[in-house]
């Protein structure tokens, strides 16, 4: 029974777009595909429309930021404005990495 | 969905676009050992920038403390008293010093970093408190024994 109700929430915080998680924490959870930097650099400048979100607080995310992302705390995922309207585009979460 | 893993260090190792849009002050924050920090306690006000995952690792009861996230400090930091030490705390003390530094730039001078973050402040109190208890309980015996004879 236990089981079922975690399996429930568990599905419904996943497939409700982000939910109210960060993809960090999402990724733990299940896994999400990952991207690399040359493949990110060309989807980013040259490829179909993305959305890069920098998961750090404002003020980090104005101290140094990957140029074309924007910021989407990962306090702040649920709502945020910078979401994209289309669920279909394509969304890449960052942060400052491993360690 | 995707994760970009290697993040903001790795897009600057390959030396990618990046973007600055606030110049933050970049001064060296002094770290305090907690230690310092507890037998200090009445003089300082602690900041608690780590939120919801600092609150899983320990608990805040001792001090005057101030519960800002990181991710809000930048509209709640009027909150902060100019007139007392500030020791910035988050779980790691690796967000510290970028906290410090916008602080610096809203005019705050009297800051310090925990050093070790919220993981050695929580030890320090548990430590602190243990030896408080076994004083009590030596110095309840030595009571004890006095009104015995």
């Amino acid at each position: 029974m236990k089981k079922n109700s975690l399996f429930l929430v568990l599905f419904s915080v996943l497939f409700s777009w982000v939910g109210a998680l960060p993809g960090p924490v999402l990724a733990m959870v299940i896994d999400i595909p990952t991207i690399d930097a040359d493949m990110l650099k060309y989807e980013l400048y040259h490829g179909a429309p993305m959305v890069l979100a920098n998961a750090l607080s404002p003020i980090e995310f104005k101290d140094l930021t990957i140029r074309g992302s924007v910021n989407i705390p990962s306090s702040k995922v649920e709502g945020n404005p910078n979401l994209p309207e289309d669920k279909s585009t394509l969304l890449v979460f960052f942060c400052k990495g491993p360690g | 969905m995707k994760l970009y893993n290697g993040g903001l260090p790795d897009w600057i190792r390959k030396r990618y676009p990046v973007l600055r849009t606030v110049n933050y002050p970049k001064v060296n924050i002094p770290k305090v050992f907690p230690e310092h920090v507890y037998k200090n306690i009445n003089n300082v006000v602690i900041l608690d920038i780590g939120g919801e995952a600092l609150r899983r690792i320990g608990e805040f009861h001792t001090g005057d403390v101030i519960h800002i996230p990181l991710d809000d400090l930048e509209e709640k930091y009027t909150a902060l008293p100019k007139d007392k030490k500030i020791v910035i705390v988050d779980v790691m003390g690796k967000q510290e010093n970028i906290a410090g530094r916008f602080l610096t730039m809203k005019g705050y001078t009297n800051l310090a970093e925990m050093a070790g973050g919220g993981r050695a402040w929580f030890k320090t109190i548990r430590v602190n408190e243990m030896e408080k208890r076994k004083t009590g309980v030596r110095s309840g015996k030595a009571e004890g024994k006095m009104k015995n004879k």
